[in-house]
């Protein structure tokens, strides 16, 4: 059958191009006399100026195409013999692969393989050294996104389900962009770790199965999206070709492909996209001899195309103007901005195809199987236990003044005591005695550091009225800690000498040091530590040679009958556990560092809190701190004691806010909004974090938890950031007077509420 | 290939669209509405501005006609006509004089019967096409007492003589004075290219940038 023409779509070739005109340059370079028709969706999708087509289509925007006439289009488009269709739009593969599945000359892999490479999950990996970076779909409830995002260190990448990626490092910049990324592609957005390494890629063609050529690329140079801007071309390693041959075969794979990786410093590869087209820098493995898109044609058509030899392995790109084939329509200057109607982010509309695609059944089954993934646990109530359910009943029923705190008595002795038990363990087993301290500032309620006491807990206290505090509920000096910049504030005295002082400066250290030369304050003289490389306010920071030097000779000033502690305190709900592990272990390192500079050793390490509960019990308990101590057992000459201060990973889920709803406003065509009675000045951290919500409907006592939906429950206060939550699904029975309860307010929103829009003000 | 004069004959009996009113409160409600949304988004700007709020409020999409005003805030999408109407009224309230303009554009075939099986499946006669040939409203915006500039709020563009408009050619224009002052002149003139008064100017027929595959 003769070569007669090649249909090319994606042309568009701006900073985030896709790979039309790398593919039509690749096999004119085969195929000089060939025909090439690009295909495209606007005259903005840049590309297509290029005098390197023949003949250009410019189709409707997706939202005005008719897909069973295209359909019909296209069939008659390649009837001619010699004619065939690459297409390099995602979106438009999966479409084609659903609607034309039995035309061949459209070179595309067909449904079932593009079942099987669809991101995050990709199945057709697990035969390929790859691991996946862990994930989270948008469609699980937000307190286990959450709980995602803070593992993975607030530094995570949401994602729609074929195109785009934006880096998020805070709770609501990442609840902004699953918003905006659901808007414009439809379900199927999800959260990926960001995996630190080297990006490299595998392009590959293939036909019926049949593997005929790989590259294997380092990126060299990349955009501020990441997308290659320079590369480096190499045959691919034995270990990836070898399984990607066979699991070509088995997906029956015809097209291009691409698979993006990233290779850690310890040698892992993790696949982040597997595409099922030409990447746009394929003209760069042309000129290093690997001509594709050719052999992909040639496979096809059973027309060989010229052989080019290596020009260079390496390639750039570069930015030139060309004359436009086609107008361009120039924007009208208005004082209201709007984008242009064929919107230039995306030029070939795969956002609309997308959600076109998304109204099909059964392609939509397929396009939102991970919607509601967790269904079951919904069924399950999985964010309350049955016994706590009937407590929170029975509050909801008796309540009678909103907003109100309640304190879940039995959940924090449960915490407590299963803390300490593990601690016990732990301290028999390895020989070090493990103390925790209730931190103070994270809840200052009475009934909090009274159970603490009695639980065995020291008392960790950030200023002197904390110590006071503590005094007041019980604890004795010697069950003190004094940690922060300010411990001394507003009227530090030490009558007694308490358990350990933790200097946060080097200034500190000398007052303190002062102090101890007249009275003996203290059982433990620490420093708080700041790790090198850390950004943070705390702590003497001891990657600056100066002070490391400088800390050893105020050391070597405390007197011997003084254990030395060190601090320190990077919570890992900041920074994610991977990170603060690396952290801890550096400053345990630099410890001993320090016991050899100062000659006195390191007895006490304190590593602070900044655990969420639900990291504190499946982690950090069972798993990470037996480790941490042997590791520091290890380093250290004379380790005796190991000190945590646990403040949210205790109280957190103890106590609930019970409020009323002030009014339901149904709104046309979207779902409810809920003002309540309670505001941020009440759950301050509504703002930073997700809380569990319940519906408790006042006519028939039932307890609902609050699925994910497009509701919004606001604040009582006439602030536009007095937001409680979005993205929650109500009942149809919700009715003013209702209640809803937020959990998990135990913490921070409890310590830090405020007094706002009740006629007063904080009294200093 | 069909032949520009009996294109233009058949496509000239669509009458240019307008918004109808129900001659009651709900009617002149409505309109008020819309003018006074425009006069709350476009405040201390030029009255010339095109409304391009129009654009961004409504997308375009198939339309059953008449369309009356008490219908226009809920509406979701306009067509052509309708967005030329509205714009019209919008410039009408702001004290600026527009005149109705009819176009006809030449797409490749393969555009414009999406269009006709979109219009189908909402059940609408797709009469403002023929094969290649594109019925199309827009607004002259009277700049000075011989000048105009045309506005066209479905795609939020001006149009331009010579230029395409998006991926069409406009083949021919008709700028429409009806019963009122300007029907004393003969010409205006479009970005300095002088144009005749109710009658169909052609300007081209050529689509330039594609080849003429029969698709």
């Amino acid at each position: 059958m003769p070569l007669r023409e090649v249909y090319i779509t994606g042309l568009n070739s701006d900073p985030n191009p896709t790979s039309g005109l790398g593919v039509a340059r690749s096999l004119k370079t085969a195929y000089p006399n060939l025909k090439l028709v690009g295909v495209d969706y606007a005259v903005r999708s840049t590309g297509l100026h290029d005098t390197i087509f023949d003949d250009i289509i410019i189709m409707n925007t997706w939202n005005e195409i008719d897909l069973n006439t295209y359909a019909n289009q296209i069939r008659k488009w390649l009837s001619p013999p010699g004619c065939y269709w690459i297409s390099n739009l995602d979106v438009e593969i999966w479409w084609l692969a659903f609607s034309l599945p039995d035309m061949e000359k459209i070179l595309i892999p067909p449904i079932s393989a593009l079942k099987e490479t669809r991101k995050p999950h990709v199945k057709a990996a697990t035969e390929l050294p790859f691991k996946i970076p862990p994930f989270i779909m948008a469609s699980e409830p937000d307190d286990d996104i959450f709980e995602f995002f803070i593992r993975h260190g607030r530094n995570v990448w949401v994602k729609g389900p074929y195109y785009e990626a934006r880096r998020v490092t805070n709770w609501s910049q990442l609840k902004a962009e699953i918003r905006s990324l659901r808007r414009t592609w439809g379900e199927g957005v999800y959260i990926q770790a960001n995996i630190n390494g080297r990006e490299e890629l595998i392009a590959y063609a293939a036909y019926e199965g049949e593997l005929l050529d790989a590259v294997h690329v380092v990126k060299l140079l990349t955009t501020p999206e990441g997308k290659t801007w320079a590369g480096r071309v190499y045959s691919p390693p034995r270990e990836i070709i070898r399984p990607l041959k066979h699991t070509i075969k088995k997906l029956k794979w015809t097209g291009g492909g691409e698979l993006e990786f990233i290779r850690t410093a310890k040698g892992e590869l993790y696949l982040i996209e597997w595409n099922p087209r030409f990447p746009a820098w394929i003209y760069g493995a042309t000129i290093a001899g690997h001509n594709l898109p050719a052999k992909l044609i040639e496979a096809a058509s059973g027309e060989a195309g010229l052989k080019i030899p290596v020009i260079s392995t390496d390639f750039i790109r570069v930015v030139y103007e060309i004359p436009t084939k086609i107008n361009l329509d120039e924007p009208v200057v208005s004082k209201l901005s709007m984008e242009q109607i064929h919107i230039s982010k995306h030029p070939s509309g795969m956002p609309l195809l997308a959600r076109t695609l998304y109204k099909f059944t059964p392609l939509h089954d397929l396009l939102t199987r991970y919607r509601y993934m967790d269904d079951k646990k919904h069924k399950q109530m999985r964010c309350v236990k049955t016994m706590h359910l009937r407590t929170l009943k029975r509050y909801a029923n008796s309540c009678e003044k909103t907003p109100t705190f309640i304190f879940l008595e039995k959940i924090l002795k449960n915490r407590l005591m299963k803390t300490k038990h593990i601690l016990n363990n732990i301290s028999e087993e390895l020989g070090v005695d493990i103390s925790a301290a209730y931190s103070i500032k994270t809840n200052p309620d009475e009934r909090v550091l009274k159970m603490a006491l009695s639980n065995g807990f020291l008392a960790e206290a950030i200023s002197w009225l904390e110590v006071e505090k503590a005094l007041k509920c019980g604890f004795k000096y010697n069950q003190i800690i004094l940690n922060g910049p300010g411990k001394m504030w507003p009227r530090g005295q030490f009558v007694n000498k308490i358990f350990a002082l933790f200097a946060d400066s080097l200034t500190e250290l000398r007052h303190i040091l002062n102090l101890t030369a007249s009275a003996d304050i203290t059982e433990v003289l620490g420093i708080r530590i700041r790790a090198p490389f850390v950004n943070s306010r705390f702590g003497v920071n001891i990657g600056m040679y100066d002070e490391f030097i400088a800390l050893t000779k105020l050391i070597r000033l405390i007197p011997m009958h003084v254990r030395i502690g060190l601090h320190f305190h990077v919570p890992s709900i900041i920074v994610g556990v991977h990170v603060w592990t690396d952290v801890y272990k550096t400053i345990v390192k630099l410890a001993r560092v320090l016991e050899r500079a100062c000659g006195r050793e390191i007895n006490i390490i304190d590593i602070g809190g900044g655990w969420s509960p639900k990291a504190w019990d499946e982690l950090f308990l069972p798993k990470l701190l037996p480790k941490l101590v042997k590791y520091a057992q290890c380093n250290l000459n004379n380790l005796e004691a190991f000190l945590l201060e646990p403040g949210r990973a205790l109280v957190e889920p103890c106590f609930i806010l019970l409020t009323r709803i002030l009014e339901v406003r149904k709104r046309t065509g979207n779902a409810p909004e809920v003002v309540v009675d309670a505001s941020i000045a009440e759950m301050p951290q509504a703002l930073y974090k997700p809380h569990r919500i319940l519906y408790y409907d006042t006519t028939t006592s039932k307890l609902i938890p609050l699925r994910k939906g497009d509701g919004i429950i606001l604040g009582r206060l006439c602030m536009e950031e007095d937001i409680l939550a979005m993205d929650v699904d109500f009942p149809k029975s919700i009715k003013e007077n209702d209640m809803l309860i937020f959990l998990d307010v135990g913490a921070y929103d409890m310590s830090m509420s405020y007094t706002f829009g009740r006629g007063s003000i904080c009294t200093i | 290939m069909h032949d520009l004069r009996s294109i233009i004959k058949k496509l000239e009996k669509i009458p240019i669209t307008r918004v109808h009113s129900h001659s009651n409160r709900c009617c002149e409600i409505a309109r008020t509405y819309i003018i006074y949304l425009d006069l709350s988004l476009m405040q201390d700007s030029d009255p010339m501005e095109p409304p391009t709020w129009l654009r961004a409020r409504y997308e375009w999409k198939p339309v059953k006609h008449p369309v009356f005003w008490c219908q226009i805030p809920s509406m979701e999408g306009m067509d052509c006509g309708l967005f030329a109407a509205v714009t019209r009224e919008i410039y009408k309230a702001r004290g600026v004089y527009t005149l109705p303009v009819q176009m006809i554009l030449k797409y490749p075939s393969y555009v414009s019967k999406h269009w006709i099986s979109l219009w189908r499946k909402s059940n609408l006669n797709a009469n403002w096409v023929v094969g290649e040939y594109v019925y199309h409203e827009a607004v002259a915006i009277l700049c000075s007492e011989y000048e105009v500039k045309i506005y066209d709020p479905t795609l939020n563009v001006y149009v331009r003589p010579g230029k395409h408009l998006d991926r069409a050619t406009v083949v021919a224009i008709k700028i429409l004075a009806e019963n009122d002052r300007l029907c004393a002149h003969v010409f205006l003139s479009w970005d300095g290219k002088w144009t005749k008064l109710n009658e169909w100017v052609i300007l081209s027929e050529q689509l330039r940038y594609c080849r003429d595959t029969g698709r």
